[in-house]
């Protein structure tokens, strides 16, 4: 087992073992515990408030460095050449989920931008039609029918569920690069393997500071609207997938009755 | 027969003109709408204060505040009274003013275009547009609730890539209500007291501490 995925393992059990809620008597008020999906939540909140901790002291420095050594331009380089090592991932999920029309499409992409984009650094295959698709392990087990499970707050990773995290794990141990440094005495080529997973958490976070801070910044309850706001993002990233987004005859998620008072 | 075939074909085209004629109403109100912001609150140089009386203006002219507020307040609003509602309603308003007002003024060069707009079979429209923001990767899909009542057409909600304004205020405002018992006034004064906050002035992203 290489250490990320056993750093991830730790995270999750340290996640599942801490505390639940209880859920209340009053009809309407347990309409809307079910609805929040979060039997952990007070756990929940205490890795949120450590999420917000360590982007503090220790990812806000690191954007803060990042920022101001690239420009906008060269950080959007940088996640496109990150997402493009990803795009095999994004295929084999694209298969799993028997969807053979993507898997072409994104082994196409990964081809052109490898090659004509100069390992990845240009996004030549959108400019040609064939725009960004990313498909984890988490999305295909939806795409199979398996139930989110209750909301999960990840140390470090941020707004899951159980069946995300779980996917996220199976993620980790496909992708080839996580058993690269430990079947290999290299030092150069494990300093380089961790580099990049270190500049691909910043990139990430980088690409979502600005939006999570203004959210953080107007919202009265900071875990609540980001629980509410990754759950719908997550329906409709898996509602794209099944291909059974909004349409004709697919409702999609937002289509709520606006009339009723009761939480569904 | 041949009259009753034309009977029939007419009577489609007519009620099939007639639909394709409300989707086509609800695009362009959204577009309208698009556009209002854009030369009254995005293009011109000006202050933060101008950004959000035009913003507050097109707003409260294109959505019903009264039935929007009453949804993110979920089963609570059963239980609070008319004045209650009323000071949420107006406390509401100023918080998205702010968020709103605060977002188009980071706002350069963006552009958005329509592509379509459907009827749910539950009568409301869904028209879809994406913005193009320089530097990221994806456009972002931001897709405008349109309802029809009374024959006057209005927002009644926006959803930016698959999260609904109306559902995350709701979600948030129950979480807040769950801990102060349900307590509406308390969530009306919460509201103003962040809106203050708001006024005070903003430290960017990066150099900026908790």
């Amino acid at each position: 087992m290489s250490g990320k995925t056993k750093l991830f393992l730790i995270a999750l059990t340290l996640t599942v073992t801490a505390g639940c809620a209880t859920p209340p008597t009053d009809p309407a008020a347990l309409a809307a515990y079910r609805e929040a999906n979060d039997p952990l939540e007070p756990m929940n909140r205490k890795i949120f408030a450590f999420n917000m901790a360590a982007d503090k002291y220790a990812l806000r420095p690191a954007i803060k460095g990042y920022r101001a050594i690239t420009t906008s331009g060269f950080r959007q380089k940088v996640r496109t050449f990150l997402a493009n090592l990803k795009t095999p991932l994004t295929v084999v999920n694209d298969v799993l989920q028997l969807n053979f029309k993507n898997a072409g499409l994104d082994a196409s992409r990964f081809v052109i931008n490898s090659t004509l984009g100069f390992f990845g650094v240009f996004d030549v295959a959108d400019k040609m039609g064939i725009p960004p698709n990313y498909q984890g392990l988490g999305t295909t087990l939806a795409v199979w029918g398996v139930p989110s499970g209750p909301y999960l707050v990840l140390p470090l990773l941020g707004p899951s569920n159980v069946r995300d995290a779980a996917g996220m794990a199976a993620d980790i141990a496909l992708d080839p690069m996580t058993y690269v440094p430990a079947h290999n005495n290299n030092d150069d080529l494990k300093r380089t393997i961790w580099m990049t997973d270190a500049v691909e958490v910043v990139a990430a976070y980088d690409n979502a500071l600005d939006l999570m801070d203004e959210t953080r910044r107007t919202s009265l309850d900071f875990y609540a609207t980001m629980r509410s706001m990754s759950r719908q993002y997550r329906k409709q990233t898996i509602e794209k997938a099944k291909g059974t987004a909004a349409s004709g005859d697919n409702a999609a998620s937002y289509e709520f009755s606006l009339e009723d008072d009761f939480d569904e | 027969m041949k009259k009753l075939i034309i009977l029939f074909s007419s009577l489609f085209f007519t009620v099939s003109a007639a639909f394709a004629a409300q989707t086509a109403d609800a695009e362009a109100f959204a577009k309208k709408l698009a556009d209002e912001i854009m030369a009254d609150v995005v293009k011109p140089a000006k202050t933060l204060e101008q950004r959000q009386d035009a913003f507050r203006r097109i707003f409260l002219s294109a959505i019903n505040i009264k039935t929007s507020a009453r949804f993110t307040l979920g089963r609570f609003a059963r239980t609070a009274d008319p004045e209650q509602l009323k000071a949420y309603e107006s406390a509401l308003t100023d918080n998205i003013v702010r968020t709103w007002a605060g977002r188009f003024a980071d706002y350069g060069g963006e552009t958005i275009r329509f592509e379509g707009a459907r009827q749910s079979e539950k009568g409301d429209f869904y028209v879809t547009s994406k913005i193009d923001i320089p530097n990221t990767e994806n456009d972002v899909e931001v897709v405008w609730r349109i309802t029809d009542k009374k024959d006057e057409l209005k927002l009644a909600d926006l959803i930016v890539e698959g999260v609904s304004m109306l559902m995350s205020y709701r979600n948030e405002y129950a979480a807040v209500l769950q801990q102060n018992g349900g307590d509406v006034a308390d969530l009306t004064r919460k509201l103003n007291d962040k809106n203050d906050a708001l006024d005070a002035p903003v430290v960017k992203a990066g150099a900026k501490k908790q």
